[in-house]
């Protein structure tokens, strides 16, 4: 696996409270890692800070052994024109329309090397593929959380990044959205892309997961490949993967079949 | 004792550290709008400059227009009745230009800016804030200082001196021709009197304060803006910190400038 990203003993505070705990632990790229843990665990912060979004208080965040904070301003654009982020709560831009959400991105990374005509095109292209059918002129407050959250997956691919945060990408979307996201995503991590995700969901991890972080309370309770995480008998490990996945009555016989379950519907 | 002055220590400490960490937020706009200007053909930054000059200058036409014009015939009416009584008619003159041109315009102009456009910049950012947009700019990397500080920073200050300017041709051309209804007075006469007694100075002193109460203005909303951390219910705090701070300022940077141009 080549060096992706390295969280080295990292603590972050939101307001005076520990959200990340001394977390060390590493995301391998060209390889789908997926966090799971309670609401609240830490996961979307963690996201954040391995993209660069949030700085830790203490500890360092390392992309391809450079730590973030030590690059220069040029470094660090070239790294944030590589990774797209889907926000948990969306995060559209409210003052500006859905086109413009999908193409402010490209016009600030290519500025005048695209012309207009290649953006219009590539906005069109992922909106077909999505089979979005409201006017692109909506501002994202006129649009339904699903549609929200479809506009910030899709903004996030705009760029066709090497690398994809994925807080909850299916969460309030329909089922044909859902399955439409996981197809995407499928591509991309047979593209090599490195997709790095935080969800609740058996079936993305089920059918994208290389790896697995579990988290409560701000720590990473077991990190490793998916079957290895999934087999474990740390009691911890199980109260949360049960719970997570709302299937504590089964958990006792194997997550993994659970799991592979879910991949077999597919 | 010793907890009143922990508390006075830690006020101190906690001043010491905004005072500070204003200036370096300062520093951050002027460094980003020294790149912002000399990136021209930069066009997503444009946007934002053009529609920020659009809501503070040219949708604050109308009231400058009204306040400027009534401002001005009240001191040419009350003027040109209670001067000549003295046998200094001549007066009104002077009393227009200072106050039109060098205190009122400038510092009124402000006032209307900090009530309008300060409060809609800090909510604004404020709730881009809370609802995760600034953080969505950061992972694309685009800057917020630069994207949404700066065409705010520049359009405000730009927009403060153009309606000063405004504000200054309604005040002293305007009420004239409204004057003419109650009390008439020739325009050759009025212009050459107002001309002869307006000197460089006085423009000088009205352009520093309206460029001076701008960058006051834009840079106090934007910071409260930004200091929204977590939840909705402290936008409106800040909104309010941010239109009386900028209050505070402008009056007192106005009785700086004012004071430099007597010494």
């Amino acid at each position: 696996m080549d060096q992706g990203f390295e969280l080295k003993q990292v603590t972050f505070r939101g307001y005076g409270i520990k959200v990340l705990d001394n977390v060390s632990t590493e995301f391998p790229l060209h390889s789908c890692t997926v966090i799971m843990g309670f609401s609240g665990s830490g996961k979307s912060t963690l996201l954040k800070v391995a993209a660069g979004i949030l700085w830790p208080d203490e500890g360092e965040v390392c992309f391809q052994g450079k730590p973030l904070n030590r690059m220069s301003e040029k470094e660090l654009l070239e790294f944030r024109s590589r990774m797209g982020f889907v926000f948990q709560d969306s995060a559209l831009w409210s003052n500006l329309s859905v086109y413009q959400n999908l193409s402010l991105p490209l016009q600030f990374h290519y500025n005048k090397k695209i012309e207009p005509r290649e953006v219009d095109r590539t906005i069109q292209k992922l909106l077909l593929e999505f089979d979005f059918k409201d006017d692109v002129q909506y501002r994202p407050a006129q649009l339904s959380t699903g549609e929200r959250k479809l506009i910030s997956f899709l903004r996030a691919l705009a760029l066709n990044p090497s690398i994809l945060f994925l807080d909850d990408p299916t969460g309030f979307v329909d089922n044909v959205t859902a399955e439409r996201i996981l197809k995407n995503l499928k591509h991309q991590k047979q593209e090599g892309k490195t997709l790095i995700m935080a969800t609740h969901s058996p079936e993305l991890t089920s059918q994208l997961a290389d790896f697995l972080i579990i988290m409560k309370e701000g720590k990473i309770l077991e990190h490793g490949r998916l079957k290895e995480v999934v087999h474990s008998r740390d009691p911890d490990v199980i109260e949360v993967l049960s719970e997570v996945l709302s299937e504590a009555a089964v958990y006792d016989t194997d997550i993994l079949e659970l799991l592979q379950d879910d991949s077999s519907t597919e | 004792m010793r907890m009143v002055l922990e508390q006075i220590g830690n006020r101190v400490l906690t001043t010491v550290s905004n005072t500070f960490y204003a200036a370096g937020y300062f520093y951050e706009i002027l460094k980003e709008t020294a790149r912002f200007i000399r990136r021209r053909h930069v066009r997503y930054g444009y946007r934002v400059l053009i529609m920020q000059i659009l809501f503070t200058g040219v949708e604050a036409l109308g009231i400058i227009a009204i306040i400027s014009l009534a401002l001005g015939v009240v001191i040419i009416v009350q003027g040109s009745t209670i001067l000549p009584q003295f046998g200094q008619g001549q007066l009104v003159y002077t009393i227009l230009i200072t106050v039109i041109t060098r205190e009122l315009g400038p510092i009124l102009t402000a006032f209307i800016i900090i009530a309008r456009s300060g409060t809609a910049i800090a909510t604004e950012l404020g709730n881009a804030i809370i609802s995760h947009e600034i953080e969505a700019y950061i992972s694309f990397g685009i800057n917020p200082i630069s994207y949404l500080i700066v065409p705010r920073f520049l359009g405000v200050t730009l927009s403060l001196v153009l309606l000063n300017l405004y504000f200054n041709l309604f005040g002293l051309l305007g009420s004239f021709l409204v004057t003419q209804f109650i009390q008439p007075l020739q325009f050759a006469e009025y212009l050459t009197n107002l001309l002869s007694t307006l000197r460089t100075v006085d423009v000088l002193s009205s352009l520093v304060k309206s460029i001076v109460f701008g960058i006051i203005i834009s840079v106090t909303a934007t910071y409260y803006g930004f200091r929204v951390e977590q939840s909705s219910t402290e936008i409106p705090q800040m909104a309010i910190k941010a239109v009386g701070r900028s209050f505070i300022l402008c009056i007192l940077a106005n009785a700086l400038i004012t004071l430099v141009y007597y010494v």
